[in-house]
């Protein structure tokens, strides 16, 4: 079984290595740090899963998401949206701009390796 | 004598009744005695031509019968006859009638004149022989003589002569008849009788101005008035045919007509004295007449008299009424005269009672009017205002007691002077003095408020109402009341003032301010009001609540945030001259779009006054908004900016907790989650420092008036950089100028300049610090100028240099919070300053930091 490839895009670095410790060895993990600099990567890492923050420089973590909801011809592609906006109203804005997870920042290692896991042992549609 | 007018109205009628009934008689008497005079006058003259003429005729006839009888006799008479004597007597007694004729005898004369026969004497006894021998001789065959007195007795006598002829014609003879005029003859016949009782008649022979007969025997043969000595006897004479009146030689008037005889060439004249003629008129002079006349004036005046009286009665009783009542008035009551009669007098007395009822309707005005007077002397009296009256020249004519009590002058000093003479003084208004001038000059009322002067020297104000008196449309003077308004003047002063002060206080509200009318309309629009608006304030009163309220709505960004009062009703039930609490409507207020979007919050107090139903406060809180959005951005941006390294520290430290890791794996965790930990304290430090510089609390500041340099120097001395790199290089201006500062805060904002300095030049490049004083902003001020040669920004990264949590490495590589530059900002704002920031990519960042010179304590 292939590796699953998973791409982490945060402006910060210590929260990307942070959730790259995280996330283990198990994972083929990549890196980005604006929702600019993913895109060009996308084609190239195909990635399984997508963790992205919301508040960074340049493009916004959400646009980017719906953006890549509609053009992105790879549809089964997971996206969780890793932020630290928690309020209720914003975490559902999230979910209905095509994320399929939300998590909060701070949030817990193990919460985030659940998560990952739990969507990767769903069965595609 | 009693003077005529004095009389009473009886008697001076009376008078002049009989004056003027005299003169009428007198008057009457006189045309009636001239016409009646020449009435008889003519009728006598008439009467007596007539009885001349009869006579004359009657006399010729009887001159021309014996003339004819003689002629006849004359014929029978021959020459037998004259030659025998006895044959004439017998012829002549034939003719015993003729001989009748001649009263002094029938002769026969002889050619030689002898007389042949005849009775008693011969023919030459008469005197008048030429008449005789004038028939003898043939020049005439027959003649009457002139009377002559006859030689033998002295008798008056005239011939009346014939010739005898015979057959052949010769005269043989003469016939004589003689006639004795002093016997009763032929003439005396028509002469003897008296015309009647005093008249007569007269024969005379012009020719020889003798008179022949008359009825006085005595005149005959008397010579008649010889011609020129009696021009109307010539004139009766010389054959005048009419009567003449005139005064005969014995004096008496006479009327006298006279006529000839054609066979004598006598006259035959009339006379009757003019005094009989006139005996009527005589009888007008009569005492009788007089005295009948007399009489019956008496009468007819006394009758007169009674009759006036009695139509004079009721006259003279309303009289005799109106002295009474005019001597004793009180009797006289509403009594009328009393009138019985419809004719003049009547109407007279009625005119009187008319007159009376005028008077006592003037009298019960007058009386009224009376009342009314001293009332209002005793308003006049009493009265706390002065009142005066003037003349036409202004001269005081009177004052009473209040205005005495006023001016302090005494009534002997004011009585005629001019009452600004002496009671306007060196404050009074010349304008006002003008205007008072002006009205008296034109005679018209005026009314004013003037500051005189009493006495005493205290000047007090006082209003003037002064109106002119028009007595029959001639000016005289004016009637003035003045009060003592001082103290009303110093109340409206005060409440003027007051008035000013409250209209100040509110013009002077920076909050924006409008004041509705008791019918809601804008009665007041303070000036910070027009100056949000931009408009005049004319633009904006007396527009309704609801014209207010559109017009606000125009200027929203969106209308239907703005919530119209005019929507909201007056509160009710508030008492008289209360008002309510504010009514803190829409205090999020609404947003205008004017020169740039403004958020007005509103309020407003509704009010029960008489002329204010609602006052609406504005508060521009566009700049509280802004900081409130800015405040939650700031808290949402520093949670962001904190939720980070609490992330990493919370997932390292649950890494940690599950001990999986190895021990280089664990030490790298815990020296990741010391340096966030540190970062962490580090932007709770300037998050801090921003919000107390944010909250602006100058308070905080300790402002101190200070050389700078010697603690610039300490600073760049002691500053240490985490790696002990220090590389600071201070130029610094000798005779720096003082500089009021808050030296803590000040050395605050250089250290975080220099530590970006140091941050941002990763290859160690050298820093400089320069002080010197400029002139910027047209102000003396102190710069503090901070230079590195480091990495240097884009002019992107230059125009977000202040916003707070801004960061020019997004990498995170350079520590920092972001709020730096912002807390540097705030820093110098508060103390005056500004700062200015260039900077080019790659070259290196000059930060220059201006701070104002202080002169004498305050910021120039």
């Amino acid at each position: 079984m292939m590796m699953k490839k998973i791409l982490v895009i945060d402006d910060n670095a210590e929260i990307r290595k942070l959730i790259k410790v995280s996330l283990g060895n198990k994972f083929q993990v990549s890196e980005a740090d604006s929702a600019a600099n993913a895109s060009l990567r996308l084609e190239q890492d195909r990635p399984d899963l997508i963790l992205l923050d919301i508040m960074m420089p340049g493009i916004n973590g959400l646009d980017w998401c719906k953006l890549i909801r509609r053009w992105y011809q790879y549809n089964d592609m997971k996206i969780i949206l890793v932020s630290a906006l928690n309020q209720q109203h914003e975490i559902m804005e999230g979910l209905q701009s095509g994320a399929d997870g939300y998590i909060t920042k701070p949030f817990s290692p193990t919460h985030l390796l659940n998560e990952v896991n739990r969507l990767f042992s769903e069965p595609a549609i | 004598m009693k003077n005529f007018n004095s009389l009473s109205l009886k008697t001076r009628v009376i008078s002049t009744v009989i004056l003027i009934f005299l003169i009428a008689m007198i008057a009457l008497t006189t045309f009636a005695r001239k016409n009646i005079r020449e009435d008889i006058l003519a009728l006598a003259s008439h009467q007596i031509v007539s009885t001349a003429t009869i006579g004359a005729a009657q006399l010729n006839q009887d001159f021309e019968d014996r003339l004819y009888g003689l002629a006849g006799a004359a014929k029978m008479i021959t020459q037998p006859m004259i030659n025998n004597p006895a044959l004439l007597a017998a012829e002549m007694n034939h003719r015993p009638l003729l001989s009748l004729l001649f009263s002094e005898g029938l002769y026969t004369v002889m050619p030689n004149g002898t007389t042949i026969t005849g009775q008693g004497h011969s023919t030459q006894a008469f005197v008048d022989q030429a008449s005789i021998h004038a028939v003898l001789s043939g020049q005439t065959s027959s003649i009457i003589g002139p009377p002559t007195r006859n030689t033998h007795h002295q008798a008056p006598i005239f011939l009346m002569v014939t010739a005898i002829k015979n057959q052949q014609g010769q005269v043989i003879g003469a016939l004589v008849g003689a006639t004795n005029l002093a016997k009763a003859n032929f003439i005396s016949k028509a002469t003897d009788e008296p015309y009647g009782n005093t008249g007569g008649f007269l024969l005379i022979d012009p020719k020889h101005r003798l008179i022949i007969s008359a009825t006085d025997k005595s005149r005959i043969m008397e010579p008649s008035p010889p011609p020129g000595r009696i021009a109307a006897f010539d004139k009766l004479l010389a054959g005048y045919e009419g009567a003449i009146v005139f005064t005969n030689p014995k004096g008496v008037e006479v009327l006298e007509s006279a006529k000839i005889i054609p066979s004598t060439g006598w006259q035959f004249i009339v006379a009757l004295p003019t005094s009989e003629i006139f005996t009527p008129i005589r009888a007008l002079n009569n005492l009788r007449f007089i005295i009948t006349g007399t009489l019956t004036l008496i009468l007819m005046s006394a009758l007169s008299w009674w009759c006036l009286r009695q139509l004079f009665v009721p006259m003279t009783t309303a009289a005799q009424t109106l002295s009474h009542w005019s001597a004793h008035p009180e009797t006289m009551a509403e009594k009328n005269l009393t009138v019985h009669r419809e004719d003049e007098i009547g109407t007279l007395i009625n005119a009187f009672n008319q007159l009376l009822t005028i008077n006592r309707e003037r009298e019960m005005v007058i009386t009224s009017h009376k009342e009314e007077y001293k009332k209002l002397a005793i308003v006049a009296q009493t009265t706390t205002n002065s009142v005066s009256i003037t003349d036409r020249h202004s001269h005081l004519l009177w004052v009473n007691p209040a205005f005495l009590t006023q001016t302090g002058y005494t009534e002997a000093f004011m009585l005629g002077k001019k009452p600004g003479s002496f009671l306007q003084g060196e404050d009074t208004n010349p304008d006002t003095v003008k205007i008072m001038r002006g009205a008296i000059k034109n005679h018209k009322g005026f009314d004013v408020e003037i500051l005189n002067y009493k006495k005493s020297g205290e000047p007090y104000w006082t209003h003037i109402i002064a109106t002119p008196i028009d007595v029959n449309d001639e000016n005289s003077g004016y009637v003035s009341i003045q009060a003592d308004i001082t103290e009303q003047k110093k109340v409206l002063a005060i409440a003027e003032q007051d008035r000013e002060d409250k209209e100040a206080m509110f013009d002077s509200n920076p909050n924006p301010m409008l004041v509705l009318n008791s019918q809601r309309f804008v009665s007041y629009a303070n000036p910070a009001f027009c100056e949000l608006f931009n408009i005049k304030v004319r633009q904006i009163l007396f527009l309704s609540e609801l014209e207010l309220d559109r017009f606000i709505q125009t200027k929203c960004i969106d209308a239907d945030d703005y919530l119209a009062t005019s929507s909201l009703p007056i509160q009710a039930g508030l008492k008289a001259g209360k008002t309510s609490t504010p009514n803190n409507d829409s205090e999020l207020g609404f947003t205008l779009q004017l020169d740039e979007a403004k958020v007005i919050a509103r309020k407003y107090i509704d009010c029960n006054l008489p002329r204010i139903s609602r006052i609406i406060y504005y508060r521009d809180i566009t700049e509280r908004t802004l900081i409130d959005r800015m405040k939650s951005e700031f808290v949402a941006t520093a949670a962001h900016e904190l939720r980070t390294p609490m992330t990493i520290i919370y997932g390292y430290t649950e890494l940690l907790k599950m001990g999986t890791d190895s021990m280089d794996e664990q030490q790298e965790m815990l020296e990741v989650i010391h340096t966030q930990s540190q970062a962490m304290i580090h932007l709770l430090n300037d998050m801090l420092d921003v919000a107390r510089i944010e909250a602006q609390a100058v308070g905080l500041y300790q402002m101190e008036l200070q050389p700078i340099g010697p603690r610039l120097q300490t600073l760049a001395d002691s500053f240490i950089t985490s790696d002990n790199h220090n590389k600071i290089t201070l130029e610094m201006s000798p005779n720096l100028p003082e500089v009021k500062v808050d030296i803590a805060k000040l050395e605050q904002a250089i250290k975080n300049c220099l530590s970006n300095a140091y941050k941002f030049s990763p290859k160690r490049g050298e820093v400089t610090m320069r002080v010197t004083e400029v002139t910027h902003d047209k102000q003396r001020k102190v710069l503090i100028a901070i230079e590195d040669q480091g990495i240097g920004m884009t002019p992107e990264q230059l125009e977000r240099v202040f916003e707070k949590f801004y960061r020019a490495d997004p990498s995170g590589v350079i520590p920092g919070t972001g709020l730096g530059m912002a807390i540097i900002k705030s820093i110098i704002e508060q103390h005056g300053g500004a700062i200015v920031i260039e900077s080019e990519l790659g070259k290196g960042t000059q930060v220059m930091l201006y701070l104002p010179v202080a002169v004498g304590g305050e910021y120039e």
